[in-house]
């Protein structure tokens, strides 16, 4: 049974997607941000049918459980896209966007077959279990690839604001969930009181994050380079 | 090495480091990329490799049993307000 903090915070994450996504419309940045504004709209889709779904068939239905498991294998992998289209824009100076393209496609192809290979023993449920695995799996691919680009942003001297609050907010949102899978497996008796309300509250960070990136800084920001800024002084 | 070749070698590792990571920070866990309340994973608890229960009604080869208000030659019961 879902009490009223669970609503609370499920409709805070669905106003913050869609504000992120008219924020984006107004400021006409929405095809420059072309993964994320996707990834918001159907995150906010998402959530509708998540209500709807557990308003006609409860919170304990299977309905809901393939509905919610299936539909985050699909956010998973816009995730991977938002990672990618960051990935291009960093890079974009080195005119490296096709290699992006060709490893990103690659890694996508082999860890769906990694995925497959992991759960093609079992006969039951072969079709749903491999959809979570997918998605967990691709899900610790974006954990690495955020990092991998943070140490690009900081070798490149990366300057443009947008770009890099983008970044860590994202670092910030991968970094906490796979927190809390670490802590939950040490302690387990913290997932009850505890850890169980750090993934629907990182999952409105990440929202929240990015429309405060999309209100507050501007496409043109830039950030000085501490070297810089002791020259200055 | 062809650029290409860089290409396919990074992203077989940058999976297996994150095969890596997963094993070490989780067990078969959940995702969570929404704010939706998180169930478990539909097999954990449909637990279908277990054989299904006969439901009781179809079993149709056992005799129905009678209906009280069918068995007419029982004495009626009195009304209480008589």
């Amino acid at each position: 049974m879902l009490g009223r903090v669970d609503y609370l915070v499920w409709s805070a994450g669905f106003l913050l997607e869609i504000y992120v996504l008219v924020c984006s419309v107004s400021r006409r940045d929405f095809v420059r941000y072309l993964s994320l504004n996707a990834y918001m709209g159907s995150a906010a889709l998402v959530a509708l049918g998540e209500y709807f779904t557990i308003q006609h068939y409860g919170f304990q239905s299977m309905n809901y459980r393939y509905y919610y498991y299936y539909s985050e294998s699909l956010l998973t992998i816009l995730l991977f896209w938002v990672i990618i289209q960051l990935y291009q824009q960093v890079f974009a100076e080195m005119e490296a966007s096709r290699y992006i393209r060709q490893a990103a496609a690659l890694l996508l192809a082999a860890t769906g077959c990694f995925s497959y290979l992991v759960i093609h023993a079992n006969k039951d449920h072969l079709t749903s279990r491999f959809v979570v695995e997918l998605g967990q799996n691709l899900y610790f691919v974006g954990v690495l690839l955020t990092y991998l680009l943070w140490g690009a942003i900081l070798k490149l001297r990366e300057t443009r604001t947008r770009l890099i609050q983008l970044v860590l907010a994202l670092g910030v949102y991968f970094s906490a969930t796979a927190g809390t899978y670490a802590l939950r497996n040490l302690f387990p008796g913290l997932q009850p009181s505890l850890l169980k309300w750090v993934p629907p509250l990182v999952g409105v960070w990440l929202p929240l994050a990015w429309a405060y990136t999309f209100t507050k800084v501007a496409e043109d920001a830039r950030l000085m380079p501490a070297r810089l800024m002791v020259k200055a002084r | 090495m062809s650029k290409s070749l860089v290409v396919v070698v990074l992203a077989l590792l940058v999976l297996t480091s994150a095969m890596g990571l997963k094993a070490l920070a989780t067990q078969p866990g959940v995702m969570a990329n929404t704010s939706a309340p998180m169930p478990p994973t539909p097999w954990l608890l449909a637990n279908t490799s277990a054989p299904m229960p006969p439901t009781p009604w179809a079993n149709t080869s056992a005799p129905m049993p009678p209906t009280p208000w069918a068995n007419t030659s029982a004495p009626m019961p009195p009304t209480p307000w008589r």
